[in-house]
């Protein structure tokens, strides 16, 4: 039963991701259409093109100044795959976790800046020879694949946890950087925040200390502590 | 434009950090006409500071910039390194932790501006420690006659704490501390458990409304700068003060070069170079205070050399920038299973741990001298750049997807830590000199090349702070991901300078030939040259050096008050 409903959920991610190739493919179409005059539109393609065309000029709006095109499509897909959307908070790509690392690998200092850009080609070589397609239009249950050789450093084993090439990082290596660069992105943001359900830097009038329901449940009472200690404490 | 060569002031103070502040305040009060020098622009805290601005709304998220070392909102202007302009030396010597860094402020207020508010007396016992151990000289002055200077900076600044009656940690006269964190009764569970004080921090945060100033609001970014002056600054709480006297007159963008001497063999006052224009000032004055921060102080002592001082003022013994010390630095930190998936709370409180644990050790059964305190971090702070580095090393052991974001949720704010911050001996190999090399600043003023080196007190003193936070985490349940660095790595001391606790290279002491200052932070050289800083310090101390900055700049203020009264100087 669990596995037919995973199979169902990666069936309709995979049919999302088609979705999105579609997508691709209309606005090629879309851009050529001046020249192609003959090509009948149904009103689905029309609307599913009118919905690309607005999605592209919102990220078009935002013009990276560290990765390439392909760079960031990757880094769109993949930001997702490690922190997705869930019913309370948004994804990775929804908290603009892209234009984060863009900035931030753009803003001087010690930034991992070559490291980022050998681990994307890496994952797209890994893709192409494993599925015969970079990572970001793998498929997601071919894409988790991946991510299972690197994702946890203590069980990866063999080339993942060799220099990608000569005087490189591991794969591993580079993905626990991604993921701190994305975690680093995502919590940060709004979305983050209230992902974290976050209440603090606000004014606070009286400190009382810890919630009642965090001494709780660490069996903890301020009462307690006054009695034994004073309050000084 | 005012013609600054004819006005000749009382004192002439180069600097406006702790002490040049609390100088310049004590000064003024006392009705002392009085000129400050600041080196970088106006700075105030009211108007400046970046508090509670979110990270969220910065594209940085609060990382930090190579201006902003520890963090794009902090309030200090400066940090490791100033640029090409402005250099120095260091002579990395073989053994761990055995080079230089040196922060160095520039704006009004100095490094009072973003500092950590410890704000802990100096106890009896550091005052004699040549007596007591004989590793080092003692102070020509006694824990009494600074005394009365600590009261004081507790009635006029303010500051949270407890009495406790701890041998030489002596009480002051404290605001009501706020309550601990919830992971820091964890951590004083732990250290009771083991013998160890942990007791509420002495931070100079307002917990209560204090000589007009507003009580703090718990948003734990003191760091940032208090738009409310909720807790101490240097400008807000003296310079600002001050200028209320008209007495003060105060001239930044002036980078001191040199104090300058008189036929007679006296300072006549300060010349400096316009930051802006770059053209060489001076300002006139009676008496001379240098509070340019420890190092940069030594610096123009040594660079004010005439035919009367060829070796630079206060140097007849050749004593200006040595005994520099630094404190010692190392920190540990664990997992703690109990702190996983606590309901959410604002834990931001003031900012800066609410315990801490000063030293409590018995230096006959240990295998090294003087001692440390105990700085406690942990809970979750305003999330920003850096958020739960390296997820890996937590139980879920990495991932990706929804089950990556629950344990990010799972593990917020399960981290411990601990920062020792101990008491380092001076020693012949840690000093600073003007570079022999003959490098000059962009101003044309020579540079200091610094020397650094720690001794087995220092790296055993280390050594057991790691062992100690590892065996308190560990009896809170804490498990660990890391090893204590080896012997070779010295078990991972912090550089020399790295924790910004720099004094010495002026020292007082009561002898001419073996010292610099008398017991009024007086050249013995020249008469009206006096220092404020952290300079004068003949040793530190297992606590943090500000408050007695403080305290000893305005007993210095007192001190030159009476010898012009007297009409010595």
């Amino acid at each position: 039963m669990k596995r037919a409903e995973d199979e169902k959920t990666r069936g309709r991610e995979d049919e999302a991701h088609e979705t999105d190739v579609r997508r691709r493919d209309v606005l090629k179409v879309l851009a050529a259409a001046p020249l192609a005059a003959v090509v009948t539109w149904s009103q689905n393609d029309i609307e599913r093109a009118a919905e690309s065309v607005a999605r592209i000029a919102d990220e078009q709006q935002f013009a990276p100044k560290f990765f390439n095109a392909q760079e960031l499509r990757t880094v769109r897909v993949l930001v997702d795959d490690i922190i997705p959307s869930d019913p309370t908070s948004g994804s990775a790509t929804a908290a603009k976790v892209p234009e984060f690392m863009d900035f931030i690998l753009n803003d001087g200092g010690n930034n991992p800046r070559t490291q980022m850009r050998n681990g994307l080609t890496w994952l797209d070589q890994e893709s192409q020879r494993r599925f015969a397609k970079v990572y970001a239009d793998a498929a997601q249950a071919d894409r988790n694949k991946i991510l299972d050789d690197i994702a946890w450093p203590a069980r990866a084993t063999g080339a993942f946890t060799t220099p990608m090439s000569a005087g490189q990082q591991t794969p591993v290596a580079w993905f626990n950087t991604f993921r701190n660069l994305t975690a680093s992105g995502y919590f940060s943001s709004r979305v983050g925040l209230k992902a974290l359900n976050y209440t603090g830097n606000v004014f606070v009038r009286e400190w009382k200390g810890a919630s009642p329901a965090m001494l709780q449940k660490l069996g903890l009472s301020y009462d307690e502590w006054d009695k034994k200690y004073g309050r000084g404490y | 434009m005012r013609k600054q060569s004819q006005t000749t002031y009382d004192v002439a103070i180069v600097g406006s950090g702790a002490g040049g502040g609390m100088a310049a305040y004590a000064l003024t009060q006392a009705g002392a006409n009085v000129v400050m020098l600041e080196a970088g622009a106006w700075w105030d805290n009211t108007k400046d500071a970046f508090m509670m601005r979110a990270n969220a709304d910065s594209p940085r998220r609060g990382a930090s910039t190579p201006d902003k070392p520890f963090g794009e909102f902090d309030a200090c202007v400066g940090g490791w390194d100033l640029g090409p302009g402005e250099p120095f030396v260091t002579a990395p010597a073989p053994g761990a932790g055995n080079t230089f860094r040196w922060w160095r402020a520039r704006m009004l207020g100095g490094r009072t501006n973003h500092w950590g508010r410890i704000s802990l007396r100096f106890g009896p016992d550091d005052f004699r420690r040549g007596e007591l151990d004989g590793l080092s000289d003692s102070w020509p002055i006694s824990y009494a006659d600074l005394e009365p200077y600590y009261d004081k900076c507790d009635r006029l600044i303010g500051l949270m704490g407890s009495k406790e009656g701890i041998h030489n940690q002596p009480d002051g006269i404290f605001l009501r501390p706020p309550r601990p964190r919830a992971y820091e009764m964890l951590v004083k569970q732990a250290s009771d458990k083991m013998g160890i004080p942990c007791v509420p921090a002495r931070l100079s945060v307002l917990t209560q409304a204090h000589n007009g100033r507003a009580q703090c609001h718990y948003c734990g970014q003191c760091n940032r700068g208090c738009s409310v002056n909720a807790n101490f600054t240097s400008p807000n709480v003296l310079i600002i003060p001050a200028q209320k006297t008209k007495k003060l007159t105060v001239i930044t963008g002036a980078m001191a070069r040199e104090i300058t001497v008189g036929p007679d063999g006296k300072a006549t006052g300060v010349s400096y170079v316009d930051v802006a224009t770059m053209q060489e000032r001076q300002v006139r004055a009676r008496v001379v205070v240098l509070a340019a921060s420890a190092l940069e102080s030594a610096r123009i002592l040594l660079n004010s050399k005439s035919s009367r001082f060829p070796q630079g003022i206060g140097n007849s013994s050749g004593m200006v920038g040595k005994c520099i010390t630094d404190t010692t630095g190392a920190g540990e930190s664990a997992f703690i299973p109990a702190l996983v998936d606590l309901p959410s709370a604002n834990e931001d409180g003031v900012g800066g741990g609410h315990v801490y644990m000063p030293w409590w050790g018995d230096n006959k059964k240990l295998d090294f001298p003087r001692g440390y305190h105990i700085e406690v971090y942990g809970g979750r702070g305003q999330p920003g750049s850096g958020f739960m580095g390296n997820i890996q090393n937590y139980p879920g052991g990495g991932g990706y997807g929804a089950q990556l974001k629950a344990d990010y949720k799972k593990y917020w704010g399960t981290r411990v830590g601990f920062d020792g911050r101990g008491e380092m001996i001076p020693n012949a190999g840690s000093y600073c000199e003007i570079d022999p090399g003959g490098m000059k600043d962009k101003y044309g003023i020579p540079v200091l090349k610094v020397h650094w080196q720690w001794t087995d007190y220092e790296y055993n003193q280390v050594k057991h702070m790691r062992e100690t936070f590892r065996a308190i985490l560990t009896e809170m349940g804490g498990t660990f991901t890391n090893q204590i660095p080896s012997k070779e790595n010295g078990y991972g001391i912090s550089a020399g300078g790295s924790i910004i606790h720099e004094v010495g290279g002026a020292c007082m002491g009561s002898d001419p030939a073996k010292s610099v200052l008398n017991k009024s932070c007086q050249t013995w050289d020249c008469e009206n040259v006096f220092m404020a800083d952290g300079a004068p310090f003949t040793t530190q101390a297992d606590k943090n050096p500000t408050w007695t900055i403080m305290a000893l700049a305005w007993r210095t203020a007192d001190q030159i008050m009476e010898l012009r009264k007297a009409g010595q100087i």
